[in-house]
């Protein structure tokens, strides 16, 4: 069945109460298609058809109840649950826009009054995505820290009333809620990670650095080539030439925060090894996800890790909480699309015990692989010799990544690096010094 | 069976539909009533997506029988193709039709006569008087082609079999599509149908439903078990308890009949002893099996949890 594209303008004000917008059905059509502009600019997946079906179920429970309404064009038009909260942002909109067309002007609504809000909507792509993506943001944040704040704030007042003021923060991953203490660092003692950092930074390095070596497809180096010509009597026999060596990375860090990671990898190492990462590469944004995604970046470039974890504090960042990679992923790809391109190479540091859904961990790892220069999975599960990355998680990710490899302990990122140098072979955790005799 | 609804969808109100639902022990909010409703006046497909256990194969059976109408089940799975959902030629009767033809009854073996309707074409050539409820169920299991197949169907509600020629349906079936959402449905599907996606039921609404599926069951028990069922909820789990898994467990509950009702009051001492307790660790602890159907999941209610899960147990009840 088709549907129809001009539905009766009398049937849009059915019922007594809603007489008065025959008149300005037209001014409604109007907003609902530039509504339905507005969903799609936002990221609402809505059907090509998706006005028409808007159009139609408006028209079957009119306007008199604003639920219904809701409740109509949201089944008509979204298709995906992660979208309700950006359609009920934009409905409040829309619908403030035609009851007040249809209280303040009855004999007839202003085009320019009338379609003030979705006007603005259509004027251009980039106004509406500017002000979708802060809006979300928005939305977003005080949704993050709503839920964030809500764990912390629990655990400050506890930690208030307990006396305790070591206890900062609450795991709450894929098992039961726990507190943690956050004792100052250095109770543990760990290796420092910088060495193994420079190391894997040499290994995956792409970028040109400051330095130069001899190169086959470089400029021409003039100062060797003249030397030379002591030799031949002033004659240049060859030009040899030179590039800069690629020793800096670009590169986007994603570390899982929940408990299951972190109580395989210490917590002091943990942060040691994203400031030495913040310290050797050329850039590197890095995130912690757990059910929210929080950007650690500038947390990481603090005096010292205590400062770094006072800031992860401030900003929020709960330790622990279930593992959504997919969301992650989509957030950011959504959030900060620049935080990958193809000279990025990513680490993503989780375990794949995804319990979100797994057609947004493949969406995500997907975006992922095709934008970044490499993507490296680092499980600290995989320490365990027994370990096989079977888990749903990791199964959907793992055709998207260029290597899985254990992480727990600098030792790993020295080995990281050495499979990496020795490109023929080939790498992964199988082949970690764990289970070989290197 | 209920009393069916024989209004005329175009003249079918919301408040009817309520009632429908009313009597068939389904609580269905606003947004189930009005969606359905929507569906039913516009002639589109329903979409409907949710959680396992939460109600929406429920709905399909509940308006199959509220309508007093047949229901038609076509359960999706991997696979699925179109001998099994649409139509099949029953080869053995060609065949027998084929070698009797030498005995001088010469005619096509692909007539009716030879068709084995399977759910979609049994939909699509419902006589009854009312059109049926077609219940695709689990899309999501099916693959992709088989999206492809449902494609004209549901927007033109036709089907076309090349040796008949064009099936259309002479009253639009009701069609109820479910999905788990183990995967993502195409666009083409869901731009035919209208979207309905089923949210966990909060406390109130979980404790109505058991109170009308599970009435042996002691209202404060019932909301005990809510409480439990919600707080379950909040914890990271593989598979969180659906409405059917409370449903299972307060059935479980009432089988065993080890939850003591009527003495569930409070000492007079206030003390909290075990027997004043609605439900006790060993109660949970041996029916943990009907919430939880992931050995992850059963194996992180730990001993914190569990006094959570008490903890909420009791809450309803002040």
């Amino acid at each position: 069945m088709s549907p129809d594209p001009d539905p009766d303008p009398v049937r849009l004000g059915d019922g007594d109460g809603t007489g008065s917008l025959t008149n300005v059905t037209t001014r409604v059509r109007s907003a609902l298609v530039r509504f339905v502009g507005a969903l799609r600019t936002a990221g609402v997946e809505v059907p090509g058809d998706g006005s028409l079906a808007a159009a139609e179920s408006l028209a079957v429970v009119g306007l008199d109840d604003e639920r219904r309404a809701r409740t109509a064009l949201r089944a008509a038009l979204v298709s995906r649950p992660e979208d309700v909260e950006t359609f009920d942002r934009l409905f409040n909109r829309f619908w403030r826009r035609v009851t007040e067309a249809v209280d303040d002007r009855p004999g007839g609504v202003d085009a320019s009054s009338f379609d003030g809000g979705f006007a603005s909507d259509a004027a251009g792509d980039d106004a509406v995505a500017d002000r979708g993506t802060d809006d979300s943001h928005e939305s977003g944040d005080d949704g993050r820290r709503s839920t964030v704040s809500q764990r912390l704030g629990d655990a400050d007042a506890s930690a208030t009333a307990d006396g305790d003021a070591g206890t900062r923060a609450r795991f709450s991953p894929t098992g039961p809620s726990d507190r943690v203490e956050t004792d100052p660092l250095g109770g543990v003692a760990t290796d420092d990670p910088t060495a193994a950092v420079r190391a894997l930074t040499d290994a995956i390095a792409s970028l040109p650095g400051r330095r130069r070596v001899s190169a086959v497809d470089g400029r021409p180096d003039v100062r060797r080539a003249m030397r030379r010509t002591h030799a031949t009597g002033g004659v240049v026999m060859e030009v040899p030439q030179r590039a800069r060596r690629p020793d800096a990375v670009r590169g986007l860090v994603l570390v899982d925060v929940s408990q299951s990671v972190l109580d395989t990898v210490d917590r002091e190492f943990l942060v040691r090894v994203l400031r030495a990462l913040t310290d050797e590469w050329r850039t590197a944004r890095t995130f912690l996800f757990d059910t929210d995604v929080t950007e650690v970046t500038a947390a990481l470039r603090a005096a010292s890790p205590e400062a770094t974890l006072q800031e992860f504090d401030r900003l929020e960042a709960a330790w622990g909480g279930g593992t959504r990679i997919g969301h992650a992923l989509t957030t950011i790809r959504d959030r900060t699309p620049t935080a990958v391109d193809r000279e990025t190479v990513v680490l993503l540091v989780s375990d794949g015990l995804e319990t979100g859904e797994l057609s947004r961990l493949e969406a995500g790892m997907t975006w992922l692989a095709r934008r970044a220069r490499r993507v490296f999975w680092l499980n600290p599960l995989a320490v365990s010799k027994s370990y096989e990355p079977a888990c749903r998680g990791m199964v959907t990710a793992r055709p998207h990544i260029d290597g899985l490899f254990a992480f727990a302990e600098p030792a790993d990122l020295f080995d990281i690096a050495r499979q990496l140098r020795h490109r023929q072979r080939p790498v992964g955790y199988r082949h970690d010094w764990r289970r070989t005799d290197r | 069976m209920t009393d069916a609804i024989h209004d005329d969808f175009e003249t079918l109100t919301s408040e009817r539909l309520q009632s429908l639902f009313d009597a068939s022990d389904y609580v269905a909010g606003d947004e189930i009533t009005t969606t359905v409703l929507l569906a039913l006046k516009l002639g589109r497909p329903l979409l409907v997506e949710g959680e396992p256990g939460a109600g929406k194969t429920e709905l399909a059976k509940v308006l199959a029988d509220g309508f007093d109408t047949d229901l038609i089940r076509l359960q999706c799975y991997e696979g699925l193709a179109a001998e099994s959902a649409l139509y099949e030629w029953n080869y053995t009767k060609q065949l027998l039709a084929v070698q009797s033809e030498h005995d001088g009854d010469e005619g096509s073996v692909f007539t009716e006569e030879y068709l084995l309707e399977r759910p979609l074409l049994r939909a699509l050539r419902h006589d009854g008087e009312r059109p049926p409820v077609l219940l695709i169920d689990e899309v999501d299991r099916a693959d992709e082609e088989f999206e492809a197949l449902l494609l004209e169907m549901l927007s033109d509600f036709q089907v076309s079999i090349p040796e008949l020629g064009t099936v259309a349906a002479d009253t639009t079936p009701i069609v109820v599509i479910t999905s788990n959402r183990t995967r993502g449905l195409s666009d083409a599907l869901k731009r035919r149908c209208l979207y309905l996606h089923v949210e966990p039921p909060s406390f109130e609404k979980e404790r109505a439903i058991v109170r009308r599926k599970v009435p042996e069951l002691d209202d404060v028990v019932a909301a005990a078990v809510c409480g439990v069922t919600e707080r379950l909820r909040e914890e990271s789990l593989l598979k969180p308890p659906g409405v059917a898994e409370t449903l299972d467990w307060a059935r479980a509950l009432t089988a065993l009949d080890g939850i003591p009702a009527d003495d569930a009051v409070p000492a007079d001492d206030g003390t909290d002893t075990e027997t004043d307790r609605l439900l006790t660790e060993t109660d949970i602890r041996s029916t943990l099996g009907c919430l939880l159907k992931e050995v992850e999941d059963v194996e992180r209610i730990d001993d914190d949890t569990m006094s959570a899960l008490l903890a909420a147990a009791e809450t309803p009840r002040t």
